[in-house]
């Protein structure tokens, strides 16, 4: 038995997918790969897989990864073969090897993000968080809801592409198996002050890094 | 395909992924190359439109013709259906996005008559006008097929034309009429004298329909030579008919998500109140080879974990014993565990029950559908309480605690007795529970459900008039108060109200058109949806109309009354269910077709006896 990764990139049209949806779709891809996956023993037999981190809904990634066990050891490419035509539009698998990391490493992830809209009010957005030393959200989770100072929290903040009415900046979100900061706060925030449609920004995870920000591969 | 206005949208909404398409075993052609495009429509959520098996086996037979690209739909939840006003996005199918308003032809399925609403949502969010005599060439062929189209004159005056009976090659057939009259450039109304020369094709505009004083139908004339009666189509060698083994598969939770194989078609039982069981005769078995083959290649193709044996009356498929002795063997190596759904409770052995709980175990559920042997009689279930309690035994046996027990009420001939006669079933499984010393573990649970009784067409009961809501509710409080002392029993029951509609759309004629219009204009939707059910929108617009529901609904329908159906076949005639219901009068039974043939008429569509009865 043998424990295998498999990289895949979350595009297009399966960003609508919830977490929920995508663990379905992977056991059903595994199921139809028809490849000898290993079941949990006793009376409901089932797929054992764990997926290394989250995403939200209507995020685009292009380093989400999931684990689960093999009944015999397969090359990268029989695995990848196998899997073929199991998935919807816009999963696609990039590699399939032994695990590399452990999800505790996470500390980081990288996003990339697109804002459409006015230019003046794209502008605005960016020089609020560029000048304000405070960015407070409200977080709401299960439990309770709290104000938070997130600015503090993002990294790198960056403007890498204007466009005529985009813009489009990275920066480094807390990600990982204890904390997590959705970006999406960041634009909700940017839509209650300034107006902007936070559901029609581009979000793309890009990768995923470790404690000194080296990235995990 | 999706822009950031759609996307910002389908982010804002419940389940977006019902609404995006791209799911594994979806086809995807080129439009340039096809001649015509095909929207199935589904009237109702992704989750039961996904579920369908029609639609799975309609899509894959339109699809494997070169010509012909069938793409699909289904009617946005509220929340959705909202959006889309607002930000003036017409409906478009899954497969491509292209507007429903660009397709050649759109075909509604009509598997349930409070989804008629939905078809004027659908209709309304593609910009498609809602009358057929509103359309012309420059619009979509809208058409309806499903088991409703048995009697779907309330809704007749939307749709171009309605499919009759069972849509394989039916379809294509449609589809190829369709696209000859379309390269000669033929107007609409040649293009539908041509479709209504298809056995099973019905244009309900070339029907005149005539109404007297009392609003009964004078007289039904048909105009340009278009059949009278209009007869149903069927597939006669069933038997041999080859069925979709990729199918598409959903993601977001459809909700029978399991692989699903056809084995028969139609039903031997004759069970009086059940539509299904006439509309779908004759009885035809699939050959047991082809279901497990099939079957193998279905759960290969798709990965599903469950395949499910469906039709009406699953164990009454001759082979059944064998073909389960053939699947378990490859169910079992591969983890997919077998469902038969429809098991009856008086030929439920305890080697069925073994072969399908091999892997899983859960609840069980039983319709005696009567609280009585005589009102048992008078329905024709025939099935007697011993059989009910030696399923249960066998389920208690076989580890089952759980089991839930379906009913009706309003039924013809039911006293309040028989009402009683429901909790007195339920106690008895329970007694039984504790009376056996190999009982499972645990306490026994036994819920019933009880539903309204609704008269349909093509029935015996057809004639009946619907319990009015005062007396249902009061059936209901009785029986609450006949199980209130057992905590071990649990009972249900439906919105008589709801009952109501149903049996007024169940039944109704053309005049019904302007009202449920009305209604859907007024914010009637998913009228089969408890949270939306608007009861009293209803009712305002069969005032508006002056329509009144219980000429639809309660009244009793003489025998030589003319029926809104009756210009259309079935198969089954009106003189076999004249004699059926007086049977049911009686309390006289009828047996299985299997073991007597009471000539309802079927087999002429078959052109043959339904069964070799010598070798009974
Ligand atoms: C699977 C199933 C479901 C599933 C999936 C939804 C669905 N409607 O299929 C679920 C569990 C979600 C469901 C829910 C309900 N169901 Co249901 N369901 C069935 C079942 C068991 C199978 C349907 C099926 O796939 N049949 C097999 C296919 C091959 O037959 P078909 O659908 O008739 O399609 C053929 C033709 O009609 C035709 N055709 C159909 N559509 C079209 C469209 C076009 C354009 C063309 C050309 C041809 C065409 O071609 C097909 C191939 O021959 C039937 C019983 C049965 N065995 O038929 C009940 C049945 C359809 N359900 C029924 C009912 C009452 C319900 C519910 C109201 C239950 C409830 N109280 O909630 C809901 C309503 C949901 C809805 N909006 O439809 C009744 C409908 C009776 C009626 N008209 O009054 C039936 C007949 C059961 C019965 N015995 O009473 N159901
Ligand atoms: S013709 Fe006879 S056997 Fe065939 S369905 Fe009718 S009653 Fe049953």
């Amino acid at each position: 038995m043998s424990t295998v990764r498999i990289k895949f990139q979350k595009t297009g049209l399966s960003i609508f997918f919830s977490h929920l949806d995508l663990q379905k779709v992977m056991q059903r891809a595994l199921k139809m790969s028809g490849l000898p996956v290993w079941y949990s023993k006793g009376f409901n037999p089932h797929i054992y897989m764990t997926f290394t981190l989250p995403l939200s809904l209507g995020h685009e990634s292009l380093c989400e990864s999931f684990d689960f066990r093999l009944e015999e050891d397969l090359t990268e490419q029989q695995i990848l073969e196998a899997m073929e035509g199991t998935l919807p539009d816009g999963i696609i698998l990039t590699a399939a090897g032994a695990p590399d990391y452990d999800a505790s490493q996470i500390k980081y992830a990288l996003y990339k993000i697109k804002m459409y809209g006015d230019k003046a009010i794209l502008n605005d957005c960016i020089n609020d968080y560029q000048t304000n030393p405070e960015i407070i959200v409200t977080k709401v989770s299960k439990k309770k809801t709290t104000e938070i100072n997130i600015k503090e929290q993002i990294k790198d903040f960056k403007v890498v592409e204007e466009g005529k009415d985009t813009l489009t900046f990275t920066a480094l979100f807390p990600a990982g198996t204890t904390y997590n900061l959705n970006p999406s706060l960041l634009l909700e925030y940017f839509s209650n002050k300034f107006g902007i449609d936070a559901n029609g920004c581009d979000v793309l995870r890009v990768n995923l890094l470790d404690e000194s920000l080296n990235i995990l591969q | 395909m999706i822009d950031n206005k759609l996307k910002s949208i389908l982010l804002s909404v419940q389940k977006p992924a019902r609404y995006t398409g791209g799911e594994p075993g979806c086809i995807i052609k080129n439009k340039d190359e096809v001649d015509v495009r095909f929207a199935f429509c589904f009237p109702d959520t992704y989750e039961i439109g996904m579920s369908h098996l029609g639609m799975k086996i309609l899509y894959d037979e339109l699809n494997k013709q070169d010509y012909i690209w069938c793409e699909r739909c289904f009617a946005p939840w509220t929340d959705m259906m909202a959006k889309m006003k607002e930000h003036n996005i017409p409906l478009y199918t899954l497969e491509s996005k292209t507007p429903l308003k660009e397709m050649d032809i759109i075909g509604f399925t009509l598997m349930y008559e409070l989804s008629y609403t939905n078809v004027l949502a659908m209709l309304d969010l593609a910009g498609i006008p809602f009358y057929a005599k509103d359309r012309d060439e420059s619009h979509p062929l809208v058409i309806a097929g499903g088991p409703c189209t048995c009697n779907a004159e309330p809704v007749a005056d939307f749709f171009d034309i309605m499919v009759l009976g069972e849509g394989e090659f039916l379809d294509v057939e449609v589809c190829r009429v369709y696209n000859e009259c379309k390269k000669q450039g033929l107007s609409k109304l040649e293009t539908l004298k041509a479709l209504s020369k298809i056995q099973g094709v019905y244009v309900p505009s070339f029907y005149d329909v005539k109404y007297k004083e009392d609003n009964t139908i004078e007289s039904v004339t048909p105009l340009y030579d278009a059949p009278i009666p209009c007869n149903k189509h069927i597939v006669k060698d069933f038997a041999h008919l080859p069925f979709p083994t990729d199918t598409v598969v959903p993601m977001a939770g459809a909700v029978h998500n399991r692989a699903m194989v056809e084995v028969l078609r139609g039903c031997i039982r004759g069970c009086r109140f059940c539509q299904a069981g006439f509309i779908y005769r004759p009885f035809r078995e699939r050959d047991k080879d082809l279901i497990n083959q099939g079957a193998i290649d279905l759960c290969k193709n798709t990965g599903y974990e469950e395949v499910s044996l469906t039709s009406l009356s699953t164990s009454d498929h001759s082979q059944l014993e064998d073909l389960l002795d053939d699947m378990v063997p490859w169910t079992q190596k591969e983890k997919v565990n077998i469902a038969l759904p429809s098991l009856r409770v008086d030929n439920f052995s305890e080697s069925l029950i073994e072969k399908t709980t091999k892997i899983r175990k859960s609840g069980l559920t039983l319709a005696p559908e009567a609280g009585t042997q005589r009102l048992r009689d008078i329905i024709n279930k025939n099935v007697t309480e011993e059989e009910i309690e030696k399923t249960a035994k066998i389920a208690f046996e076989g580890g089952y605690t759980h089991i839930k027990l379906y009913f009706m009420m309003g039924l013809p001939g039911e006293t309040m007795e028989d009402i009683k006669g429901i909790v007195d079933t339920a106690q008895k499984i329970i007694d039984i529970f504790w009376s056996m010393p190999n009982r499972p573990k645990g306490k026994p649970e036994v819920s019933i459900s009880v539903a309204t009784f609704i008269p349909k067409p093509f029935t015996p009961f057809q004639f009946f008039g619907q319990n009015d809501g005062e007396l249902i509710k009061e059936k209901q409080a009785y029986l609450l108060e006949c199980a209130k002392s057992n905590k071990r029993i649990k009972v249900s029951y439906n919105n008589p109200q709801e009952s109501l509609l149903e049996a007024v759309l169940a039944r109704g004629d053309r005049r019904l058109a302007p009202v449920i219009l009305d209604a859907y204009l007024n914010g009637c939707m998913f009228d089969s949806w408890y949270e939306c059910f608007n009861y009293d929108a209803w009712m305002a617009s069969f005032e508006k109309y002056g329509v009144d529901s219980r000429f639809y609904a309660n009244r009793f329908r003489p025998y030589d009354e003319i029926n809104p159906w009756d210009h259309i076949n079935y198969g089954v005639t009106k003189k076999f269910l004249v004699e059926d219901y007086e049977r049911s009068l009686q309390a006289i039974t009828s047996r299985p077709c299997n073991k007597q043939c009471y000539s309802c008429g079927a087999n002429k569509l078959l052109g043959r006896a339904c069964f070799e009865y010598s070798k009974n």
